[in-house]
């Protein structure tokens, strides 16, 4: 098993009448960013960057930094930015970068500069991601969500290829052409740094994911039990459909886990800041969230057959947490459920969210030094043959 | 009246285009709702004309949505479409998306045009005054910008809450496809205006006087720029007037056709 903490560095100052959801339909697109103070962000991302730190100095193999636009849910607009940050401060640890939306970006050869530049400043401890970037951003951003997808395998395409072909080449995509491909510095890791995708709801992507050509690990975000399996059987079985028996490594869970000596004290410690994550920080209005050929019409129709699982804010933290978007408990109720989770899904990474809506500093670093000293050695024994069957692809 | 269904293949892409009545053929092209089932307004105009209402590209039924990427390769899908069905110089209607594809027809094929009739019609950029995001709508959104009475049956008819999965589709659709070719510059092209000089086919501009989403301006602002064109406004009616007052919109359509 390989841990990395992951930091969504939220605004938690919301206006004080956000619950009047007439008012304030989302936390995104058009929540006005009078709601943030300056002062108190240059407070709030030294803290958020001290926690990050601090997962090394822990014990985790890695930390998760990533990319949203214009909102309250998550204050890195420029995650590559925040990994720079990390590297100078950090020796050992990983750093996945789970941006770049390249749809969002007007010239993937920037994203491809930036990563090898960050790989070879840190002598190859990046973990590139490419995310489409979601919905609301296609609004914020004013990029036409109909291309998304192809904008995504061509910007990928030529990132891959400017990292692996010697240079200087010419790229003649349909959304970019390039004369002269010749990307200085060239990353430093062979044959370029791992590429993590997390995803949501799009088998197609699943499959993309596991072509042997690519093989790159797929994070479910923020999923109940029962899709993060169909996702991961998905995956297993375009694996096998491809020839190959997946890595455990190949598979991700990302979601908020907090961890206390009683479940009653995490519950009382948690809640609040768990409904801050899905009843505020999550507030989407629907047509943003998914706006028009962001998704194809055939996965459009499934995900409208489960919107009544995207109805977080109807849910309590109890029931939350018993679908799996959320983790809560004792040492022995978080283990016990990661155990059964991770035997039952066969996945090797797991991304927990240890920080999550307006969880006080305290109360952040109390949840991280339990989980690394309690949770993960446990389950690093727990399963070693993973890990020994497996190293290689790590 | 029935209308006669059948596909047209446009360079390997099925097109669905509705047929009924006689006379000189009338193309109608229809709004961002994909409204391209057989509608009163329909049985008003056949009385005097073959009327066709094709489904553009992506929408209700039609293929080639991926050979689409600007709103210049919609208009070329129509020149091959006439075409295809043999229409050498049609009377043209277009509402709303279906207007703006009409002024962009007769900008650059004017020769193809017998007649013009914009409707509501998307396409142009007013300074100052402000379009609502339609795509950020939600349905009940949606019909409160387009519909005069945002309660009534035939709003709902057009944009349901819980729409059938047929309903479902045809919005998803309809939603995808003119989002492909008008999300950014939003509804409209900002050549359009200085390109309406090339228009050569006599236009009558018809606008719904209380249109929510394209409001009027939008209308003078094509009545100033299209030689000769002239302006009558459906009193009191949204931005869907074939929809919303069918007699009314037919007299002004029919009336301007037949002098």
């Amino acid at each position: 098993m390989k841990f990395y903490f992951f930091h969504l560095m939220p605004w938690p100052d919301l206006p004080a009448d956000f619950s009047d959801k007439s008012k304030h339909p989302s936390a995104w697109v058009t929540l006005s960013n009078r709601f943030y103070d300056p002062e108190k962000g240059h407070l709030l991302y030294n803290r958020y960057l001290d926690e990050l730190e601090y997962a090394e100095k822990l014990g985790f193999d890695g930390v998760c930094v990533n990319e949203h636009h214009q909102n309250a849910y998550g204050t890195m607009p420029a995650p590559n930015i925040m990994a720079a940050a990390l590297l100078r401060r950090t020796s050992r640890m990983k750093i996945a970068i789970v941006g770049n939306g390249l749809p969002l970006r007007d010239h993937p050869l920037r994203v491809a500069e930036e990563i090898a530049m960050l790989d070879v400043i840190s002598s190859g401890r990046i973990i590139s991601g490419f995310v489409r970037g979601i919905g609301d951003e296609y609004y914020s951003m004013g990029i036409n969500p109909t291309f998304s997808q192809e904008r995504f395998r061509e910007a990928h395409d030529l990132i891959i290829q400017s990292w692996t072909r010697p240079g200087p080449f010419a790229f003649d995509g349909k959304h970019y052409k390039v004369r002269y491909v010749n990307v200085w510095p060239r990353p430093l890791q062979k044959p370029y740094p791992p590429i993590w995708i997390p995803g949501f709801g799009s088998k197609e992507t699943v499959e993309w994911c596991a072509d042997p050509s690519r093989k790159y690990a797929y994070l479910a975000v923020f999923m109940p039990d029962h899709l993060v399996k169909w996702f991961f059987d998905a995956y297993r079985e375009a694996a096998q459909g491809f020839g190959y028996e997946p890595s455990p490594y190949q598979m991700g869970h990302l979601f908020p886990i907090y961890v206390a000596r009683t479940d009653r004290q995490a519950f009382e410690e948690a809640g609040e800041h768990v409904l801050w994550l899905y009843h505020k920080g999550l507030r989407h209005k629907w047509e943003m969230f998914f706006p028009p050929g962001y998704t194809s019409v055939p996965s459009m129709r499934r995900i409208i057959g489960f919107a009544h699982e995207l109805n977080w804010e109807t849910m309590d933290v109890k029931e939350l947490n018993e679908r799996g978007y959320c983790l809560i408990g004792s040492v022995e109720t978080v283990r016990e459920r990661l155990v059964k989770y991770i035997r039952e899904l066969n996945f090797g990474l797991l991304l927990p969210l240890l920080h999550f809506g307006d969880m006080p500093h305290d109360r952040t670093i109390k949840n991280m030094e339990l989980f690394a000293s309690e949770v993960m050695p446990f389950l690093k024994r727990e399963f070693k043959a993973m890990e020994e069957k497996w190293s290689q692809a790590a | 009246m029935t209308a006669h269904e059948e596909l047209v293949e446009v360079r390997g892409a099925h097109i669905r285009v509705l047929r009924a009545g006689s006379g000189e053929p009338l193309v109608y092209l229809h709004s961002f709702l994909g409204e391209a089932s057989w509608l009163p307004f329909f049985d008003l105009l056949s009385r005097s004309f073959t009327v066709y209402v094709p489904a553009h590209p992506g929408f209700s039924g039609s293929e080639g949505l991926e050979r689409v990427d600007t709103f210049h390769d919609m208009v070329f899908h129509y020149a091959d479409l006439f075409d295809e069905i043999g229409l050498e110089k049609p009377y043209i209607v277009g509402l709303s998306l279906g207007g703006w594809l009409a002024a962009e027809v007769a900008v650059h094929y004017s020769h193809r045009v017998r007649k013009l009739v914009l409707i509501d019609a998307m396409g142009l950029h007013v300074a100052g005054h402000f379009i609502p995001d339609m795509f950020a709508a939600n349905p009940s959104e949606t019909r409160a910008l387009c519909f005069t009475n945002p309660d009534s049956e035939l709003a709902h008819s057009f944009v349901s809450d819980a729409p059938s999965p047929e309903m479902l589709d045809l919005m998803l659709t309809a939603r995808q496809a003119s989002a492909r070719v008008a999300w950014n510059p939003y509804l409209h092209d900002p050549k359009l205006q200085d390109r309406l000089y090339r228009v050569s086919a006599p236009t009558l501009i018809l606008w719904g006087e209380t249109d929510r989403l394209i409001p009027l301006e939008h209308g003078r602002l094509y009545e100033q720029n299209i030689n000769g064109a002239r302006l009558s406004i459906v009193k009191g009616c949204g931005h869907l007037p074939p929809l919303e007052r069918p007699d009314e919109t037919a007299r002004y359509v029919l009336e301007f056709l037949n002098s």
